[in-house]
């Protein structure tokens, strides 16, 4: 079972997320977090769906250590997985979210609540 | 230019459209192929009758608090601008005297026209819309943040049609070269709406409507991505 | 969060002593926050295991699989897959227990074990210590008693005042732990606020005596039967 498994699964469904995201933004004041770190568009739910399963995805799964890290920084530390954020156009940004911890989980590369 | 003009005049609009039709079919039937019915976590042992009853605030606040939460409590000026867009976007081609006038000569169809001055009204409105959304995409920092080169050549891909078509009908330019290039522009648009970011045409509607989510239409969805 | 402990590990080899090929599900939520079943703690239950069984010359499978959710199907992510393929005899889980009788009853057909207890809902006082703060009742009077809530705190689980067994500001059934009614006295005093104890509250129904199904505050049409 290698963490390729769950991305291929699935490529269709993120490549058709990725496609349908208009980038417009609306996203944004839905997650508490970005309102509560002084609107970072880096808390944006499409900024950090774009930069880890659409990362991985543009990378086939073929990442460096500081990828792998900087991605693990994006979707442990930046989302809690809330499912409060609405997209204008239904994409389902919590699962997309659960589907890039499941391949780093699989890499062994995952956030210790010990820190 | 004459026989390019009888090309995209004659089978270029009837391969974009069929491309078109295509495209989107199998866009919703991949749709449909992947998406489940209720496929939830199990129906619950019992649900009592306490459980269901409604103790909040009357209708009449409810109503009045319905828009809280959502786009339309934080940036209502965006999604009013959005909204009358993609309306525009979609009435003016379908209403333009022009284009209904070659329907008739090609199928002997046509939809009723609106004035040639309420379509320019309408054009303008787009064209200026489009505007201020390049100016968003470029000067607000959050949508700047996620933008890549894709998102400007699909808007330069829409508005190319609008603004050719403007051009043309108001003879600016050599209009030979205008009407050729707004039928390919146009052509070009409607073939690539499955294919790149304006499938978001599509599955804004299949999204919302059967998705199961808080924020779904009419709250009736009940398929999940599996 | 909830927050759980794992068994002694006498207990846990108890349960799988029967079969060959064992599947341990952790969980990425609540069990992972308390340290308790995340995926670190699956691989070093694991392990241990593994050493276990090696010493006493046992051959038993064991594997591992982390599910961000345990308590919602959608959070799954490979689950299914990893079942079918792996033809596992019994499957020992150290996600909280909502998560493990929600697995139980969609695996129905593999006996499941917890690895782990559920203790409580609670706080985090430091890294590794949690305190229990709540235990469901469903009849919150916590703002009328200064934040502190007698069901939890008082051995007796009071709801209109101490029991007069109190020594010194202490219980009289474990000295070492303050009378919650004396705490709530303190508090509402240095607030100024006396009188929201004076208040006397009926009976509670206990409704955590009967499991609950929560229908949340807007959805009650959509589960209504006609």
């Amino acid at each position: 079972m290698t963490s390729m498994d769950l991305i291929s699964k699935n490529k269709s469904k993120i490549k058709v997320a990725m496609s349908v995201c208009a980038r417009c933004g609306m996203c944004a004041e839905s997650c508490f977090l970005y309102v509560a770190n002084n609107k970072a568009p880096e808390y944006m739910p499409s900024y950090k769906m774009i930069n880890s399963i659409g990362y991985i995805l543009k990378k086939k799964g073929k990442l460096t250590k500081q990828e792998k890290e900087k991605i693990k920084e994006i979707v442990w530390d930046r989302c809690v997985l809330c499912t409060r954020c609405y997209c204008a156009f239904g994409i389902d940004i919590p699962w997309l979210i659960s589907l890039a911890r499941g391949f780093l989980r699989e890499q062994n590369c995952f956030k210790t609540f010990d820190g | 230019m004459k026989d390019i003009y009888l090309f995209v005049r004659g089978p270029g609009v009837l391969i974009s459209f069929i491309v078109f039709l295509v495209g989107t079919m199998y866009q919703i039937i991949w749709f449909f192929k992947n998406t489940k019915r209720y496929e939830c976590g199990g129906v619950p042992i019992f649900i009592p009758k306490q459980a269901l009853e409604n103790i909040g605030p009357s209708i009449e606040i409810k109503k009045l608090a319905k828009r809280e939460g959502t786009a339309w409590s934080t940036d209502p000026f965006f999604v009013v601008i959005t909204s009358l867009f993609h309306f525009f976007v979609i009435i003016t081609p379908l209403f333009l005297l022009a284009h209904n006038l070659l329907l008739k000569e090609s199928w002997s169809i046509s939809l009723p026209s609106f004035s040639e001055k309420l379509s320019d009204m309408c054009t303008l409105i787009i064209l200026g819309f489009g505007i201020y959304f390049l100016y968003r995409r470029i000067f607000n920092r959050k949508v700047r943040s996620i933008t890549s080169f894709s998102d400007y050549w699909t808007f330069i891909l829409v508005f190319l049609p609008y603004l050719t078509g403007f051009l043309a009908y108001h003879q600016i330019f050599p209009y030979s070269y205008m009407v050729i290039l707004h039928i390919i522009s146009g052509e070009l648009m409607i073939m690539l709406i499955p294919f790149s970011k304006l499938r978001h045409l599509i599955f804004f509607f299949l999204n919302r409507i059967f998705i199961q989510s808080e924020y779904s239409f009419f709250k009736k969805g009940n398929r999940v991505w599996s | 969060m909830v927050k759980v402990k794992r068994k002694p590990f006498e207990e846990i080899v108890d349960s799988i002593s029967r079969y060959e090929r064992v599947l341990n599900i952790g969980c990425g939520g609540c069990a992972s926050v308390c340290l308790g079943g995340g995926q670190r703690e699956v691989q070093i239950l694991n392990q241990e295991l593994r050493l276990y069984f090696e010493k006493n010359q046992i051959t038993k499978q064991i594997d591992a699989y982390i599910v961000e959710r345990a308590c919602n199907k959608k959070y799954f992510l490979n689950l299914d897959d990893v079942i079918k393929n792996g033809n596992y005899d019994v499957i020992i889980t150290m996600c909280c227990s909502a998560g493990t009788q929600l697995l139980a009853e969609i695996y129905n057909s593999i006996p499941i074990f917890p690895a782990v207890n559920t203790i409580a809902i609670g706080i985090d006082r430091d890294i590794g210590l949690y305190e229990e703060k709540c235990r469901a009742c469903g009849n919150c009077i916590i703002g009328y008693t200064g934040g502190i809530c007698p069901i939890t705190r008082c051995a007796k689980s009071l709801f209109n005042g101490p029991c007069g067994g109190t020594n010194k500001g202490m219980c009289e059934i474990n000295p070492n732990i303050p009378c919650a009614w004396c705490e709530i006295y303190k508090r509402l005093k240095a607030q100024n606020r006396l009188e929201d104890i004076l208040k006397i509250y009926p009976p509670v129904d206990w409704k955590n005596q009967m499991p609950r199904t929560i229908v949340q505050y807007g959805y009650e049409k959509r589960y209504t039967k006609k």
